[in-house]
């Protein structure tokens, strides 16, 4: 990587509330991916690339859905799988925004799932940050749309019978056109990945699969210790150049860049289609 | 032979009021600077102390991996 990253111990209190603490549990990857989003949208506000006064964050329902809720930026908390709508609806009214939504696998992949795909289809810029921890981390651990096969949670005590959903893929298919993956264990990865994903115009979408300690920790993979976790996602990340050479990926988690893409947004083809119906009157 | 301690380079600087004693830093460290005290801090956790504070780099991985934003490395003012 030629691009340099600052890392600073005093550019995160500048964009947090002031005496912020935050709900995680301790060693939870939302806080870890919270600073990485502060770190990259500073390095492109003192680059002058974006006024961070034009970014609103968007947060759903979930440990994730807090994340936008400690930024000293326009944020927003709202309804249950309902970010993406909202999103889609900041955007359309003030397209200079550059409207950043952070939500969990419940939120974007399972009772939002509709509104993310119609989202992709429209190609709409609005950013999605997907913070996947395998299951329902709030409400106790139970099964979520991308919680691994043949998994023990709470909700299915003798394995896990449906196959987990593939957020990229699913990203890619709807007609995406940012998509990324990381892990919390590649925290400057994921810095470089946010830097490109702010500036994208377009749907994008990054998914982070982060530590859930207290429920995907002691339950699933039997590591209580965060640290210990991040050197399991460590060892079993792929990167997507190797993954296509080598195929079969099972049990591993395939990271990188999967695409970037221009297409004409939503938005834009909105608003010229006003401006040509206003003309004509 | 008697050990003598050189002076650190880079001070660790741990909140407590913000720290929830998760240890990541401690594992993270490359050059093992942070052991874990017997502090207590404001979420009722062991918070780690910088033990080791001469063997500090200033690479600041701890504070890249710290979900809680209480690590901030200085730079020592006697050696600058």
């Amino acid at each position: 990587m030629s691009e340099t990253i600052s890392v600073s111990s005093k550019i995160p209190h500048k964009y947090l509330r002031r005496e912020v603490k935050t709900i995680f549990c301790p060693g939870c990857g939302d806080g870890m991916v919270l600073e990485h989003f502060i770190r990259a949208l500073d390095d492109l506000a003192t680059a002058g690339t974006v006024n961070p006064k034009k970014v609103v964050v968007v947060g759903g329902i979930g440990c994730s859905g807090w994340i936008p809720t400690y930024l000293k930026l326009d944020a927003l908390h709202t309804l249950h799988g309902r970010a993406v709508a909202v999103a889609t609806g900041i955007k359309l009214a003030n397209p200079d925004l550059n409207v950043i939504v952070f939500g969990g696998d419940g939120d974007n992949l399972s009772i939002g799932g509709n509104h993310f795909i119609h989202a992709a289809r429209r190609n709409i810029d609005v950013k999605v940050v997907m913070i996947n921890n395998s299951l329902y981390g709030m409400t106790g651990g139970q099964v979520s749309p991308t919680t691994p096969l043949k998994t023990i949670t709470h909700t299915t005590p003798y394995g896990n019978m449906e196959s987990p959903f593939d957020g990229c893929k699913l990203a890619e298919a709807a007609g995406a056109t940012f998509i990324a993956r990381w892990t919390t264990a590649h925290p400057y990865q994921i810095i470089s990945t946010l830097k490109k994903m702010i500036i994208h115009k377009g749907f994008s979408y990054v998914e982070i699969i982060s530590q859930c300690p207290i429920y995907f920790g002691r339950y699933v993979v039997g590591m209580e210790n965060p640290s210990e976790i991040l050197n399991y996602f460590a060892k079993n990340s792929i990167s997507v150049q190797e993954a296509r050479t080598k195929g079969d990926v099972q049990g591993k988690f395939v990271v990188g860049e999967f695409q970037d893409i221009q297409k004409p947004t939503f938005e834009s083809l909105v608003h010229k289609e006003i401006q040509e119906v206003a003309s004509k009157r | 032979m008697q050990v003598v301690k050189s002076t650190p380079r880079y001070r660790v600087i741990i909140d407590d009021f913000l720290c929830k004693g998760c240890k990541i830093c401690i594992d993270k460290c490359p050059y093992k600077v942070l052991e874990l005290s017997d502090k207590v801090g404001d979420y009722g956790a062991l918070v780690p102390g910088a033990v080791h504070e001469e063997k500090c780099t200033g690479c600041k991985v701890c504070v890249i991996f710290c979900p809680d934003f209480a690590i901030a490395i200085e730079k020592s003012e006697e050696r600058a």
